[in-house]
This record gives structure tokens, sequence and C-alpha cells, in this order.
């Protein structure tokens, strides 16, 4: 199958997915427990990665600082804005790509190689828009929430390890996550985060979603969706980060 | 009532069912029987609309199901209950759930009224105290029965069972059987079975569709079988031993 196919059967699994729901008050709930999964449940993994990368940018920094005429404070502007335009957004989103989307595209693949997707339609429940909308609503809705609380653990973390190891004394990196911030760069990471967040769902929900055969097929689909999806994300990456930055 | 008329379906210039015509009784168990890759779990998930058929038409006591878009399918799907070959239970649900599930998503009935339904369906199937437990902590002949009462949940007007049987000991098997012949009765249920359990063929053969090659080669009831005069139909239905001694 070549790519344009590939391509129109995505476009009309995504037309499928916004018919009228059946139950508006199931789908509610199934946004609430799909957030408990996607956004909860990564908040250690989330955090675990920010703090380090944080501490690592820190010290990378003032190692690489080496002129005496650049102020010291610089390290935590730098760290700032790394952890908020770019870690934050895209790495951390990176990696629920193969957190979130492997996870989607093996639940899903599993229940259409066993039969319970056809269950749902022979119900007449539409199987795309039931198991689907709730997983793309609820993952848009809590991933920012995510990577806001990645860049606050990421900054943090350069604070901590700057303290620790000595390299940078906290007032320089206070007085240096605070110098020229640009509240726009909040907005500019939102906005790439619910992208990536629709890129993740919709991608590993549609291989998951037409996987035919058995486990061995499931994984391929669940390998597929974590390699799509993160090639995307690097590809909408650069392409928000010229239109809107450029 | 289903009827197929002039039913063919082809995958990739295959062709898989040619030119099916067959009546699916109301108040009967239906059977559809035939060899591996004749035809009859195509034929099925035509009938249910999984498949699209590429010629000739469903209908579901008149109503030509195959002309029907997802929309106006609705209504008919609604009046059909699947046993499927594996269960196909919600992994994610309790038992109670999963037989809930129906009439949570497509009836207006409060919570205390879809639970008194599920019970009722769980205790028909005899399984009245598994309530909470999970479809991987039970059995794959309870999980058979799970998978009637979420079938019946809805008060079906047809019932599919795509090989009730399969993957269970002959005692389980017989106790499925029952207890499709006792729903078919009891709620008057136009019952499709494809199966090629030999023993559900000839203790629920009432109305036995034979597909081979993808098409039909032979129907009649389980009696008739005996003396069919049709040689491929004796070749699968006697193959064993035991059936030859029997037919003797």
């Amino acid at each position: 199958m070549n790519i344009f196919s590939h391509l129109g059967r995505y476009w009309i699994f995504m037309a499928t997915l916004f018919s009228k729901p059946e139950k508006i008050s199931v789908y509610r709930r199934r946004v609430i427990e799909e957030m408990e999964s996607i956004g909860v449940s990564s908040l250690g993994i989330v955090s675990l990665i920010s703090v380090f990368m944080g501490a690592v940018i820190t010290i990378q920094t003032v190692y690489n600082l080496v002129s005496p005429l650049v102020p010291l404070y610089i390290v935590g502007l730098v760290a700032r804005d790394t952890m908020i335009i770019e870690f934050s957004p895209t790495i951390i989103m990176l990696v629920l790509a193969g957190k979130v989307g492997s996870s989607i595209a093996s639940e899903i693949g599993t229940m259409r190689v066993t039969e319970q997707i056809d269950a749902l339609e022979i119900m007449g429940i539409n199987s795309s828009g039931y198991l689907v909308l709730p997983k793309m609503i609820a993952a848009i809705f809590i991933t920012p929430f995510l990577v806001l609380i990645s860049m606050f653990v990421g900054i943090a973390g350069g604070w901590v390890a700057g303290e620790l190891s000595g390299v940078i004394p906290s007032t320089d990196y206070i007085k240096g996550i605070q110098y020229e911030f640009l509240p726009f760069n909040v907005t500019f990471a939102m906005i790439k985060t619910v992208v990536f967040a629709f890129l993740i769902t919709s991608i590993s929900s549609f291989q998951g979603f037409y996987t035919q055969g058995g486990s061995l097929e499931v994984g391929q689909a669940s390998t597929r969706a974590v390699v799509y999806s993160s090639v995307l994300i690097l590809i909408f990456d650069y392409v928000i980060t010229q239109l809107i930055l450029a | 009532m289903i009827e197929v008329k002039n039913v063919s379906k082809g995958f990739n210039g295959k062709t898989i069912l040619e030119n099916v015509s067959h009546r699916f009784e109301k108040g009967k168990v239906n059977l559809i029987i035939g060899g591996s890759g004749s035809g009859k779990t195509v034929l099925v998930k035509c009938m249910v609309g999984l498949f699209e058929v590429d010629s000739g038409r469903i209908e579901y006591d008149g109503r030509n199901f195959s002309e029907m878009n997802f929309r106006e399918r609705k209504p008919i799907r609604q009046e059909i209950g699947m046993l499927f070959q594996g269960s196909a239970l919600f992994d994610s649900m309790t038992v109670e759930q999963n037989v809930m599930f129906p009439l949570t998503m497509l009836s207006d009935m409060g919570l205390s009224e879809r639970t008194d339904r599920a019970n009722f369906c769980l205790q028909r199937v005899n399984l009245p105290a598994s309530h909470k437990l999970y479809p991987s902590e039970i059995s794959g002949g309870m999980k058979k029965r799970v998978a009637i009462a979420r079938a019946i949940a809805m008060n079906p007007e047809y019932l599919y069972c795509d090989e009730p049987n399969s993957g269970l000991d002959p005692m389980t098997s017989i106790v499925i059987d029952e207890l499709i012949m006792e729903i078919t009765e009891e709620f008057q249920t136009c019952t499709v079975i494809n199966t090629h359990d030999m023993n559900s063929v000839f203790t629920m053969g009432e109305n036995i569709l034979f597909i081979h090659k993808g098409k039909k080669w032979w129907n009649g009831t389980s009696e008739q079988i005996f003396h069919s005069g049709n040689s491929e139909l004796d070749d699968f239905v006697f193959a064993s031993k035991i059936m030859q001694n029997l037919r003797k």
C-alpha cells in the first residue's frame, strides 16, 4: 500500500471519530480515565527525565562558557529557554510517544485481533469514536500540564545541580531564569504540545485500529506507532518553529 | 427471519462467496457448516455488516441491511447479539460491566435497572457469582457464557454464534449448545451458528446450510444429513471413523 492510500485511510479514520457520540456521559467518564492513564501515570517519568536534563543543561552550559566576558547568570537563561522552548515540549513529547503511543497502539491493536472492536461495531457503536476520541481529548488536555511541570522541574533541577556542584551560585542562576523572560515562549511551547499530542494519539490509534493478524502484528503496529509519531513530531517541530518564530 | 439473497463476496480478485442464497428462520437454530476456508465466516461477517457484500442483499425481516449506511443500520444492529469465537469480552471491564455495556451505551435504563438486567442475564447463563471478576480471571467456558449473557442483554431478535464450542472441552460444549437452544426457544431469536462441531450439528441442526467452495452446496436438517446423497457433505460430516461408524 502506498503512502497516499495510507494518508487517505488516515483521514477517513479521523473523519469517523467525530460522529455524534452514543452517550456523552460515557465519553466524559472515559476522557477522565484516559487523563489518568496518559497524564497522571506519566508524571513520574516526565519529572525524572526533566530534573536530570535541567541539571545536565546547566552543568554543560557552565562547562562551555569559557569567556569571562559572558556573565554567569546567562547559564540560568540558557537552561530556562532550552527547557521551555525545546526540551519540555519536544523531548518530553518524544518520550510520551514511546510510552503513551505504544500503549495506545497495543491496546487498540489487541482489541482488534481479539474481535473486541468487531463486538463494538456489531452493537452499533462507533468503535473508533468510542475508543480513540476520549484518548485524543484527554491527551490534548493533559499533556500541556505535563509539559508545564516538566519546565518547572527541569529549571529547578538545573538550580539544584548548580548549587550542589558549586558551578553557579543560586543568585546568578535565579537572576538568569528571570532575565528577559518572554511569556510567548510558553505559549509557543503549548502550541507545539497540543499538536504533538494530537499526532501521538491519532497515529498510534490509527496503527492499532488497522492491525491485522495476531500478537506479532500488534507488536509491529506498536513499533510503527512510536517510529511514525516520533518522526512526525520532529518534522512538525521544525515546521511550527519556522512558521511561528522565523 | 434473515434472508441472504444471491450474495457474492471476494477479496483481491479472489471469489470467496458465490451467489449464496438462504433463509434463516426465526425461533430456530440455523447452522452454517463447511470446511476451513469454505467461506462460512465471510458469510456471517457479511450478514452482520463487518464486510460489505459485492453483490446481492441481506434482509432482516424485509429490511435491506446491505443498502443501509452505518447510521441506518444502528436500529438493526441493536437487535443483533453476537457470540464471538474468542468471546471478545472487554478486558478492562468486569463480567458485570461487560454484560451491562450494551445497555449503558444503547439504552436509557438507569443504573439499578441495568444492574438487574445484567444479573438476570448472568443467572440465565448460570453464572450468578462472577460479577466482579475480570475476563482474565475466568475459564474459557465461563467467558463463553458471559459473552452469551452480553449477547442477550438487549433482548436480541437475531443471535449469531461464531464457533461457540471452539477451545472447549466436550462437557462444556454440550452445556453451551444446550444454553443456545434454550435461549433460542425462550426468546424466539433467529439464531445463526457457524460451526464445524459435529455434535452441535446433530443436536441442534434444525436448518443446516452447507457451504463448499464459497457456494451453497446443500441445506436440510440433522436427520436429512444422513441421506443427503451429497458426496462433498458426506466427506465433510463423516470424515472421522466415529462418524462413519455412527452412520453405519
